[in-house]
């Protein structure tokens, strides 16, 4: 899964000029038992240890070990909590945030991590030169700057005034400045050093990448002598070596294996909402795709329920009513799963052939649903094509990579289909804010040749407006920002029918009985030593 | 020979710029764009454009072309998504495959050799009935699966062997270890299963047509033992064909480990070549491709001077 | 005894190339003729009825109504038609050889098919083969329900009296699944075996027959195709396009050039051989050589290659679609259904078990029969 999380933190007007001020402390687990060695199964070859540049999921468990972040995130309200920085300021007027940093960290090469790096981390992410893949993750900030030794201040770009940045994704852990500018990006990459709990030892291409305790860390001591972590792209693989015993983590578990392994004794299964949304989408500058009636019989042609129920059996997804994950507010859940579109094969049939009959509908009409190679969006994909196909609609799945895919959906003028499509099944992950998920994938702004998220290329000034407005209305609270997200939402998914909603992902690992104090973040990324935990394993 | 050794060599030069001009074809017109695999979702344009010009992606092709194939002989190639040179990322993984193609060769060697020799021995006995269905059934199995089958059964169900994944290595070989020749046996076991079935057909029949041959009814005639007829004159005799076409199979190796590995997390360059072709790596791509057909190619080269070599019969003009 | 002399010939050919089976009962072979008539109206008859009736949906692979589907089919029975077609007129010229007294012996396909009845391991392989056929053909009546219809509430249900082979994780039957995507696995092992002998075919014969340049150049496209492990070559160019059955056949059909090699060495072989040497002699133009002598002459080998690369074929089709670049789902198709069974290997193994079984039972069928044929065939073995 490729990634790209915009993580702003969205910290309405009420917080400004408040100082949020708490130690950063970890609370000590009795009973740990320090030593020992974890092993974790990933489910993709790892690219990238240098977490400005890093943008997978996967690297993000090792870098997250290695790197400490500025900010953390509390798992429970995920409200940003300190980490490298003890406490923040932001100012009045909402231009800038002040980041007061802890002292005394170090990082593994022994050098003292000062404001000199954190400055240093964020304006190479987002000077263009360097062609960060993550810098769009910044495109609020303007610059960062130094004070002293131990303050930052990092001042947001004019428009993106109200936006406090949560900085809380690895991409904004720290790196050691003249380490860095003296190794160059390349060999830097891979050999990583941080300031994290774990410090690097080895990188077996494609085998493994093995980390050890960092003795000196400054938050705790951390438990594990070794973590290693193996990438095993193939899933049925990676559940037999679970089972064997030769992994102890394993960060993606399939439904039907999740059943098993809650029966099993030796494993535990570990839960959490994840904030993501996976649709099927319409493309909307394209006849019959952007015909309503169109969306409504694909709608009405599959039971979604049922499909959602078959491919998470209940235990790994739960059905998605509107683009804002049910763990997060703004979710509207009771309305929108009120009108939402239930199956209705005759009324499809009857509208694909009032379609047919106006001429809006091809007469040698087949259709390509596009998804990525991910199984689930392929059995998403597989159960409309069916549908489709018995109501009428020759319709297929092509499951492709994310070079073509991305192609296509972005419209680049590389792709030889040009917009020619009309359905894909897609997903997108986003931080704990509602905008994180309208903004980027229903508002007009992002619907933009070549890159964009807005795929559909779904457009309603209304909605435009709405969440607009709901970014960027001063002195907003809470409510009021809901209640205009949920109007938007409203829009979109009912009056506009602008796609069929699909899932939230529910993060599902697998952990052996021997491991403890094991932690998913809501950004699905695993913790092993973090502020709010410390993993340890059985001796 | 030395002559018509030469003439190979050439040939087998153009073959190779014949094959860096196929797959720089290949790699250009393949849809995806690398900049935006690398950038991710939701990149900005800029830093896809940073990126496309770093990748050098804005160079006219024949720069291009020069670049990935110069590159790739003066070992200055860097991988687009490994942060190294090209060679560096194959080095690093060669010797896993290495190390299970040839366990794998050495295995189907130990197995195939005696059995084709019997079955050729007993012709039309039960014996030779059974190693030539077993032989036809190690052709038409998929690899893939057998290797999923294996894991199933000895990995989980019976628990006596590590399921995937290399093990502990020493020096970078996973042979040293008794871990790591743990790991390695479900592998070399499935991909060998072609290369069981390949030589043992090949030993039978190259032994049918040798005992054939006048000498072995001389021989007999001679009033020698059949045991003694059937070792030193005909086996020898027979072992020739087997063991040059061993050459052969460089390429059937090579094809089995990229499923064989893909299945069973073994990190060799035949997986390599399928993660890189779904991240359009192509400096990667066009690596391992030429790698591999040169490690065929010479293998082939090889096999044809050391036939010309042993067998005085053969003469090439 | 009927003349001999080219212009007989010529007719007779060209009779036999515009309706297959009216040269040989112009040459007073009646009996023969007739057969090919009789089979020649029967698939006529069906692809009279599939083509112009449009009565498709049958022969459709996985039932489903899409027009790429319905093009495929018509392929498949165009290449049936075909190789009928091409099986008549070579007949003719093989029968009409007379002059040529080294292989052609009468009565040589009678010795073969007595020999092959012999062979047990032969009759194996046709019987699975001809299984396969019939179920295949077949489909629609064989099954129960569709290979597509899902049940989203009873799934993953293991083998059982109503289901024999238990449900796949959409609730759809495994064993209808197996039966529509025999369709799939023949179609495309059929389909690219057709072009790689058209195409591989040629070319040895081009660069075995007339040698020099051609021969040299053809070499070399082979061993730059060949030196790369086929499976990464194939992986590369089906990216290019868009998966599916079409897409597979033609890139196998045109990069599968194994068969190329063999017929090259068969026919510089037979080129060499004194009857050839003969006709060139009293100036027989090349086309007509080649017809008449050298490809006759290679039928045993082309028969047993293509039998062989039928199950070659298939095989490589499964580990596609294993990396998932294989058919389009919902279509069912065996490397699909294994690549699909994987996640589900330790909660249903007969999502995983059984299409593995059949692939490996066809494939066998085909490699069994190809090496049967190999020694029935072989001249030299009485």
């Amino acid at each position: 899964m490729l990634r790209k999380m915009a993580v702003c933190l969205f910290m309405s007007l009420f917080v400004f000029g408040l100082l949020a001020v708490a130690q950063t402390s970890v609370p000590e687990t009795p009973g740990a038992h320090v030593g020992g060695t974890l092993t974790v199964g990933v489910s993709q070859t790892f690219i990238d240890m240098d977490p400005r540049v890093m943008n997978s999921v996967y690297d993000g468990y090792i870098v997250d070990s290695m790197f400490d972040d500025l900010v953390g995130l509390d798992p429970e309200t995920l409200a940003p909590i300190p980490y490298i920085a003890k406490s923040w300021e932001v100012a009045e007027d909402g231009s800038s945030t002040t980041f007061y940093l802890n002292e005394g960290i170090k990082f593994h090469n022994g050098e003292d991590l000062t404001a000199e790096d954190v400055a240093y981390t964020f304006n190479w992410i987002i000077d263009p030169a360097n062609g960060s893949p993550n810098a769009s993750e910044y495109e609020w900030m303007r610059e960062a700057v130094i004070i002293d030794d131990y303050t930052v201040t990092i001042f947001n770009k004019p428009d993106w005034t109200p936006y406090c940045p949560g900085i809380v994704s690895e991409s904004a852990a720290i790196v050691p400045k003249d380490t860095c500018e003296e190794m160059g990006p390349e060999a830097f990459n891979l050999n990583p050093i941080g300031s994290g709990p774990y410090k690097f030892v080895e990188w077996i291409a494609s085998d493994r990448i093995t980390l050890e305790r960092n003795e000196d860390y400054w938050l705790v001591y951390p438990n594990l002598d070794k973590i290693i972590f193996r990438p095993i792209p193939n899933l049925a693989t990676m559940m037999l070596e679970l089972e064997a015993g030769g992994i102890d983590v394993v960060d993606n578990v399939p439904a039907q294996d999740v059943k098993r392994f809650q029966a099993d004794p030796d494993v535990v299964v570990q839960q959490l909402p994840s904030l993501s949304y996976f649709h099927i989408g319409f493309n909307h500058s394209h006849l019959p795709s952007s015909d309503i009636r169109f969306r409504k019989a694909c709608g009405m042609s599959m039971d979604m329920d049922a499909a959602i129920f078959s491919i998470f059996q209940g235990l790994t997804g739960v059905r998605a009513y509107g683009v804002t994950p049910a763990a997060l507010w703004a979710n509207d859940r009771e309305y929108l799963e009120a009108n939402a579109i239930k199956e209705n094969d005759e009324e499809a049939v009857r509208l694909f052939n009032e379609l047919k009959a106006e001429g809006v509908i091809p007469e040698d009409f087949e259709t390509t649903i596009y998804c990525p190679l991910d199984p689930r969006r392929v059995q998403l994909s597989t159960i409309l094509a069916t549908n489709l196909q018995e109501n009428g609609i020759n319709a297929q799945v092509q499951p492709l990579d994310w070079g073509p895919l991305l192609d296509l959906l972005y419209r680049s003028e590389a792709d030889p289909l040009g917009e020619d499509f009309e359905i894909y099944v897609m997903g997108w992950s986003g931080g704990p804010d509602p905008d994180n998920f309208i903004y980027y994938l229903f508002t007009t702004e992002n619907a933009v040749i070549g890159t964009a998220n807005n795929f559909s290329w779904y457009s309603n000034p209304e909605v435009d407006r709405l969440v607009k407005e709901a970014a960027t209305c001063p002195g907003c609270d809470q409510a009021t920002r809901e209640a205009l997200y949920v109007e938007a939402q409203r829009i979109t998914f009912v009056e506009d029918y602008a796609d069929m909603t699909g899932y939230h992902y529910i993060e599902t690992h697998a952990v052996g009985v021997r491991v403890h104090d094991y932690q998913i973040n809501a950004l699905g990324d695993i913790e092993f030593c973090s502020p709010s935990n410390n993993v340890w394993v059985d001796g | 020979m030395f002559a018509y050794a030469v003439r190979r060599v050439l040939q087998l030069l153009v073959v190779l710029f014949g094959l860096t001009l196929l797959m720089f074809a290949l790699l250009k017109t393949m849809p995806g764009d690398p900049a935006r695999i690398m950038a991710g979702l939701g990149a900005t344009p800029e830093s896809i454009e940073v990126i496309r010009h770093k990748l050098g992606l804005y160079d006219s092709l024949p720069v291009q072309y020069w670049r990935l194939t110069s590159g790739l002989f003066n070992g200055q190639l860097q991988a687009m998504t490994y942060h190294k040179p090209v060679w560096t990322v194959i080095v690093e993984r060669l010797p896993a495959t290495a190390e299970l193609g040839v366990l794998a060769l050495l295995l189907s060697l130990v197995v195939s050799i005696p059995a084709g020799l019997l079955s050729a021995v007993y012709r039309n006995s039960p014996l030779d009935y059974g190693v030539t269905t077993a032989a036809l059934v190690g052709i038409s199995i998929p690899v893939f699966w057998l290797a999923l089958m294996l894991m199933m059964i000895f990995g989980v169900i019976l628990r006596i062997l590590p399921v995937a994944g290399r093990g502990a290595t020493l020096l970078g070989w996973s042979f040293l270890t008794i871990d790591g020749l743990r790991h390695l046996i479900i592998p070399s076991v499935a991909l060998s299963s072609v290369l069981m079935a390949l030589n043992a057909r090949l030993t039978r029949a190259s032994m049918l047509e040798v005992m054939r041959q006048e000498y072995i009814d001389t021989a007999r005639a001679k009033g020698l033992r059949e045991r003694v007829v059937l070792i030193k004159h005909a086996f020898r005799n027979a072992l020739a064909p087997v063991v040059t076409n061993i050459g052969l199979q460089v390429g059937t190796i090579l094809s089995g480990a990229v499923l064989t590995e893909t299945t069973t997390a073994w990190p060799g360059i035949g997986r390599l070549v399928v993660d890189s072709i779904l991240r359009r790596d192509q400096s990667v791509v066009f690596g391992v491709a030429l790698f591999m057909a040169t490690c065929y190619m010479i293998s082939y080269l090889f096999v044809d001077l050391l036939y010309a070599y042993m067998d005085p019969r053969i003469t090439y003009d | 005894m009927i003349e001999n002399n080219k212009n007989t010939l010529l007719r007779d050919y060209l009779l036999s190339l515009l309706v297959p089976g009216l040269g040989h009962i112009v040459r007073g072979w009646w009996r023969k003729g007739l057969v090919f008539w009789v089979f020649l109206a029967i698939q006529g008859g069906v692809l009279y009825a599939a083509v112009l009736r449009g009565r498709l949906a049958w022969l459709a692979c996985s039932a489903s109504k899409s027009p790429s589907e319905y093009w495929f089919s018509t392929t498949v029975l165009f290449l049936f038609f075909l190789i009928l077609w091409l099986w008549a007129f070579f007949d003719i010229c093989r029968l009409t050889r007379v002059s040529n007294a080294e292989t052609f012996v009468q009565g040589y396909w009678q010795i073969v098919a007595r020999r092959f009845s012999k062979d047990p391991k032969g009759l194996v392989g046709l019987v699975i083969i001809l299984a396969v056929c019939f179920v295949a053909l077949f489909a629609p009546f064989l099954a129960r329900g569709n290979a597509l219809s899902m049940d989203l509430v009873n799934f993953l249900n293991p083998p059982s009296l109503e289901h024999p082979l238990g449900l796949d994780n959409f609730g759809r039957d495994v064993m209808d699944r197996i039966i529509f995507g025999s369709r799939v696995a023949l179609g495309i092992g059929a389909g690219a075996t057709v072009l790689n002998m058209v195409f591989g075919g040629l070319l040895g014969l081009i660069g075995g027959y007339f040698r020099g340049a051609s021969d040299a150049l053809i070499m070399r496209v082979l061993e730059i195709v060949n030196s790369i492990p086929f499976l990464v070559l194939v992986l590369l160019i089906v990216s290019l396009w868009e998966a599916g059955v079409v897409t597979l056949i033609i890139v196998l059909g045109i990069f599968g050039l194994q068969p190329a090699r063999i017929i090259r060495s068969e026919v510089l072989s037979v080129r060499e051989k004194d009857y050839i040497l003969a006709a060139r002699a009293v100036g027989v133009p090349t086309p007509w050589i080649i017809i008449r002598h050298v490809l006759p002459n290679a039928i045993a080998s082309l028969l047993v290659v293509t039998t062989m690369m039928v199950g070659v074929n298939i095989i490589i089709v499964a580990g596609l679609s294993f990396l998932g670049f294989g058919v389009r789902p919902p279509m069912a198709s065996w490397g699909a259904m294994l690549q699909q069974a994987q996640e589900f290997m330790r909660t249903a193994w007969w999502m995983a078990v059984y299409p593995g079984l059949c692939i490996l039972v066809t494939v066998f069928g085909f490699n069994i029969l190809g090496d049967s044929l190999r020694d029935v065939l072989d001249p030299r073995l009485k």
